[in-house]
């Protein structure tokens, strides 16, 4: 009888132990998982938000397509004369704006862009450097002053 | 009468068969943790693979503007497409124009992985003579 109870009672601790470190690992599993989720999530929009961008500046012409001209009239920037080609008078209007008016362009995310040499020695730049939790990088190839050069964006916030 | 023991234990069977069942259970509790675990946490994400192929496009795009393609030099197309290509990528390229040049080089390219492949038509006007080049390519992170 004494012995039938203890053996009772050991098999209840070993089960109540079991059954905790299953309920905790569980929760751990259930609490990190959307954090990673979430995690995912945002790397992806800022991917998208990378992609998009940097197609918009080296793929088209902007909208209107003589925006340089007058630059009030912007609705949607681009960069080039011809696919993959920089326009030097689009690329000077367009790091002379204001960081402030640009940074609409990736909202809710930050910019930073790099034109490179390939020798990886640094043409111009413009927006704000990463300084931040987060940050997504993508290099496109282009011409540039008839050289052929890298257009690194940083998107990061 | 006598009940048929399964193990001729000192107390009996019933200490065995609470132990093979919480073994049981225990095995079936982890698995399925762990399954679910690997399951939810690995996965699959596309969208970095269309960073290869937007380097494919602007390769090529960029000799084809630079007349690199039109020159249909070997050599000169290889070297330039090297020069282009980021360290960590690979490329395999096939060239093929409306006189009946062809072109190939690059690696080999691997089935374990994601490949981009890409498609771009040129045209060489040389006085009167017109030639159209389609240049395929096949991209892949190393």
């Amino acid at each position: 009888m004494h012995k039938k109870s203890q053996f009772a009672t050991t098999d209840f601790y070993i089960a109540s132990i079991i059954f905790l470190i299953l309920i905790v690992s569980l929760t751990i599993n259930l609490y990190t998982f959307p954090k990673k989720l979430d995690e995912g999530q945002n790397k992806n929009e800022m991917l998208i938000t990378a992609y998009q961008f940097s197609d918009s500046l080296v793929k088209n012409t902007g909208n209107p397509s003589l925006w340089e001209e007058n630059a009030t009239l912007i609705k949607v920037i681009g960069l080039v004369d011809f696919d993959r080609v920089l326009y030097p008078p689009k690329v000077n209007k367009f790091i002379n704006f204001s960081y402030d008016f640009t940074k609409d362009f990736t909202k809710p995310y930050e910019f930073y862009l790099r034109l490179l040499y390939y020798n990886g020695t640094e043409d111009l730049n413009y927006g704000m450097q990463f300084n931040g939790s987060t940050s997504i990088t993508i290099r496109r190839h282009i011409i540039y002053n008839d050289e052929k050069q890298i257009l690194e964006i940083t998107i990061w916030k | 009468m006598m009940k048929n023991k399964f193990l001729k234990l000192q107390f009996g069977n019933k200490a065995i068969i609470f132990t093979i069942d919480v073994l049981v259970g225990l095995i079936i509790a982890i698995s399925f943790l762990t399954v679910s675990y690997l399951y939810l946490t690995k996965s699959t994400n596309d969208l970095p693979n269309l960073s290869v192929l937007r380097t494919g496009d602007d390769i090529f795009s960029v000799m084809d503007y630079d007349n690199d393609l039109q020159t249909l030099d070997s050599s000169h197309i290889q070297d330039t497409t090297y020069d282009l290509l980021p360290d960590h990528y690979d490329i395999y390229v096939n060239i093929t124009s409306s006189d009946g040049k062809i072109i190939n080089f690059g690696g080999n390219i691997p089935d374990d992985r994601f490949v981009a492949s890409g498609k771009r038509y040129s045209v060489k006007i040389n006085q009167n003579t017109t030639t159209y080049l389609t240049s395929r390519y096949w991209m892949w992170l190393k």
